[in-house]
């Protein structure tokens, strides 16, 4: 079995996020370190006439450049957070429009527009599927973003369920390795959606309350939407250019369980593979990583199997290796989710600071994990996975280093 | 630079039939335009695929697993195989039912079995339970060249040694929106459903295990127009040209070289499913056993202003 | 007087258990009353319990708990029978005006 080929690191000039904190990275930080969250009642979801718990952006969200009719809430929201990791890379300046890929990660796509049209009429299916082909098609958003900011590098549309965020941003450090590009644009995005709102609830995977990862009482993740967007360049290119590094994308690791549709097995050994790829694949040892961005949904089963995987990926260290997840601020924002937490990730290496679990407030002692909670935990973080586990059993962690380590 | 990538396995299930030799027979033989039966699947799935999976699913199930068991997939470690999916338009069916129980019964419309095969990478992921694939698996969607860049997503993971194979199988299920696209954009021809697979590997690995090698990728390229572009309009020719070149370059090959497989070429026979880009492949791949060349160029586009050209050897 | 402590038609349950499940070529009458769901010839996953439960809800009004789902109520359709009985008469016993 030949083992997997050490990887060149790849580096992170630009990002961008929008969610039910903030419409921009610093304000998403800000509240993210004092612990808010952005899990609410929600009256009147959807226009469903009942109040549901979610993590909704707050309308109207901001304008977005080549706005267009077509334009799906999934797109806008990639569109914002591009442009804020766009701006605060410059890469366009230097790096020519067709060498600057675009790979993104969604699962729902254009379906909640398919759901506003079909309850517009009532129900009624009669002609709505012929004029509903394009928003059926999950490739527009990647368009969209092409389109907006001039990209004409390659373009992939990928769906790894909740794991996308993060597959997205894999891909495209694969690709700029390949050498098919020098720089690209990565990332997911999800809007809030009835087929996802109902359908989480249908597995009884949702909670009644705001959800609560890795707390001894936890009963369900809560759903929450948004973007999540970086920028990757080759690491020669950005170097020239004189490019601000905000840290290093290592390598990845990624893994399929192939065990069950929806649920992960209760060993974790899936997930486990991922993390010990993802570390072979950037040179490190288990003992090298200071933090793990989980994936930390707060279902009972999922922050199970997670613990299990970092126990035996970690061993005894596992009790002291400080954990936190970002979904009890955000809500779990699926496609967005990887990149969401890959941009939180990247702002630990860049502050020193490891936010709180928001929603946590009683660490399950079966986990034998350390979850930050209630304050951010200040350190000398180096080196940071940040996982993303999906249904399908798709697995991705993502190893970052900061940009002097 | 490191030798091509082989292909080791291949299947296909299409209204000319379900299986290798029925498409071989079917390429070679009979009308354009067949009108074929849906294909009768249960015999190749197992009780519980056939009552729960979508079509789309079913079909990628079916491909995939005539393609890993050409390619005796079992005697490579799980670990080292992938799995990457194409397709057009997904799980179309089941995501109508869980909207039409939403329609009717608002946010409370429960039914935990078709939700979750109604995810994009629902195919994906039982096609890996089915054949044990425990590498990276990924699902991708680019309207008609969802194939096409399905196979270029495995060959980007085999030069990345994140596996020794990867299963790469793309489709479309028959829907209403599929109809529509056919109308609409490709007027004349017949929609129709499908999958085909091929199993892709690294030279390295497919010597060490004496693999049977069916074919090889020479070369892959991807080619975007400059933007602004409309998700109605098609690719232009000189783009599936750039595509081309690229391609053969990067095989080493010129054009007189190669047995041309246009993107409408097969659609008379095959019908016309959007991802149609692997089953075009594994076409290609039968058509190759009996051409001199010894070489053929698979060309997809897209509308959006995308095209791909991927290019096959003995 | 009737007791409303029966326990639930076992062929009632097989019946909504092939609608429900699809189990498009399994003759309801075959199914075993003792016989696994899970681990037997049926080979139901857990996504298949969920709906089961769901069905069950519906039917008979009875509320299932997620403790429930993997436990002894779910073994087979004689300890579903029972289960469901139970449920049922316990919340009769609860409103008076019921039965």
């Amino acid at each position: 079995m030949s083992p997997p080929e050490r990887r060149a690191p790849v580096i992170v000039t630009g990002a961008g996020t929008i969610n039910a904190l903030g419409r921009h990275v610093a304000a998403f930080w800000t509240l993210l370190l004092r612990n808010a969250t952005g899990i609410r009642a929600v009256p009147d979801c959807l226009g469903s006439g009942s109040e549901v718990l979610a993590a909704p952006v707050e309308d109207p969200l901001p304008a977005v450049t080549c706005a267009g009719p077509r334009l799906t809430r999934t797109d806008r929201l990639a569109l914002v957070a591009t442009a804020e990791a766009l701006d605060q890379s410059g890469v366009r300046a230097r790096v020519p429009k067709e060498r600057i890929a675009v790979v993104i990660g969604t699962t729902t796509g254009g379906i909640r527009e398919v759901e506003d049209a079909l309850l517009a009429r009532g129900g009624s299916l009669r002609g709505i599927r012929r004029s509903r082909l394009l928003l059926f098609e999950r490739a527009a958003t990647a368009e969209a973003i092409a389109g907006a900011f001039e990209l004409e590098g390659p373009r992939f549309t990928l769906h790894t369920a909740c794991a996308s965020g993060g597959s997205a941003i894999l891909l495209g450090a694969e690709l700029i390795r390949a050498g098919e590009a020098d720089a690209a644009v990565v990332g997911g995005s999800d809007a809030l959606a009835r087929i996802t709102l109902s359908g989480f609830r249908a597995l009884r995977l949702v909670g009644g309350e705001p959800c609560r990862p890795f707390d001894r009482n936890r009963l369900g993740l809560s759903l929450g939407e948004g973007a999540g967007v970086l920028v990757l360049e080759r690491a020669e290119v950005a170097r020239a250019r004189g490019a601000t590094v905000l840290a290093k994308l290592l390598s990845g690791g990624e893994s399929t369980d192939a065990h069950h549709l929806t649920a992960p097995p209760e060993d974790g050994s899936g997930a486990a593979r991922a993390l010990e790829d993802a570390l072979r694949r950037a040179g490190l040892t288990p003992d090298e990583v200071d933090h793990v961005n989980a994936h930390g949904t707060g279902t009972v089963a999922n922050d199970a199997s997670e613990a299990a995987a970092l126990r035996s990926v970690f061993g005894r260290r596992a009790a002291r290796l400080p954990v936190t997840s970002i979904k009890g601020a955000l809500g779990h924002t699926l496609g967005a989710a990887g990149a969401i937490e890959a941009v939180a990730a990247v702002w630990t290496l860049r502050t020193g600071l490891v936010p709180p679990t928001a929603g946590l407030s009683d660490p399950d002692p079966a986990l034998g994990l350390d979850v930050a909670r209630g304050a951010p935990r200040r350190g000398d973080w180096k080196v940071v996975l940040s996982s993303s586990f999906g249904f399908g059993g798709a697995n991705a962690v993502l190893c970052l280093a900061r940009a002097e380590a | 630079m490191s030798p091509a990538p082989v292909i080791t396995g291949a299947g296909a299930v299409s209204r000319l039939g379900t299986g290798l030799p029925a498409l071989a027979r079917s390429l070679c033989a009979g009308p354009e335009d067949a009108m074929g039966e849906p294909a009768d699947l249960s015999e190749r799935l197992t009780r519980n695929e056939a009552r729960r999976l979508d079509r789309l699913s079913q079909l990628a199930v079916v491909a995939a697993r005539e393609a890993a068991a050409q390619a005796r997939l079992e005697g490579i470690a799980g670990e080292r195989v992938g799995l990457v999916a194409g397709t057009g338009l997904g799980c179309v069916e089941t995501t109508w039912r869980q909207l039409a129980g939403i329609a009717a019964r608002g946010l409370g419309h429960a039914e935990p079995l078709g939700f979750a095969d109604s995810m994009d990478n629902a195919p994906a992921a039982h096609a890996a339970i089915a054949l044990g694939c425990r590498g990276p698996s990924l699902t991708l969607t680019e309207r008609e060249i969802s194939g096409e860049i399905a196979l270029i997503t495995g060959a980007l993971l085999l030069s990345a040694r994140a596996v020794d194979a990867v299963v790469v199988v793309a489709g479309d299920a028959s829907s209403e929106e599929q109809r529509s696209a056919v109308l609409r954009f490709a007027p004349g021809l017949s929609p129709a459903e499908g999958a085909g697979a091929v199993v892709l590997e690294s030279d390295e690995s497919a010597s060490r295990r004496g693999a049977q090698v069916l074919g090889r990728l020479l070369g892959h390229a991807q080619a975007r127009t400059p933007l602004p572009f409309s998700p109605l309009r098609q690719a232009p020719a000189p783009l599936l040209d750039a595509a081309a070149s690229r391609a053969l370059s990067l095989a080493g090959l010129s054009a007189e070289q190669v047995l041309s497989l246009p993107p409408e070429s097969l659609r008379g026979r095959l019908g016309w499913l959007m991802a149609d880009g692997v089953l075009r492949v594994v076409a290609g791949l039968l058509l190759l056993e009996r051409d001199q060349r010894g070489a053929a160029l698979v060309l997809g586009r897209a509308r959006g202003g995308a095209a791909a050209a991927l290019v096959l050897g003995r | 007087m009737y007791d409303a402590r029966v326990e639930v038609d076992r062929t009632e349950i097989k019946e909504l258990l092939v609608k429900r499940l699809r189990l498009r070529d399994v003759a309801p009458e075959s199914i075993d009353d003792h016989e696994s769901l899970v681990k037997g010839s049926l080979g139901l996953d857990s996504l298949d319990i969920l709906e089961l439960a769901l069905a069950i809800e519906e039917v008979y009004g009875v509320k299932i708990a997620d403790e429930q789902l993997g436990q002894e109520a779910f073994r087979s359709v004689a300890s579903l029978a029972e289960f469901i009985g139970k449920s049922r008469s316990a919340s009769n016993d609860a409103d008076p005006s019921a039965a």
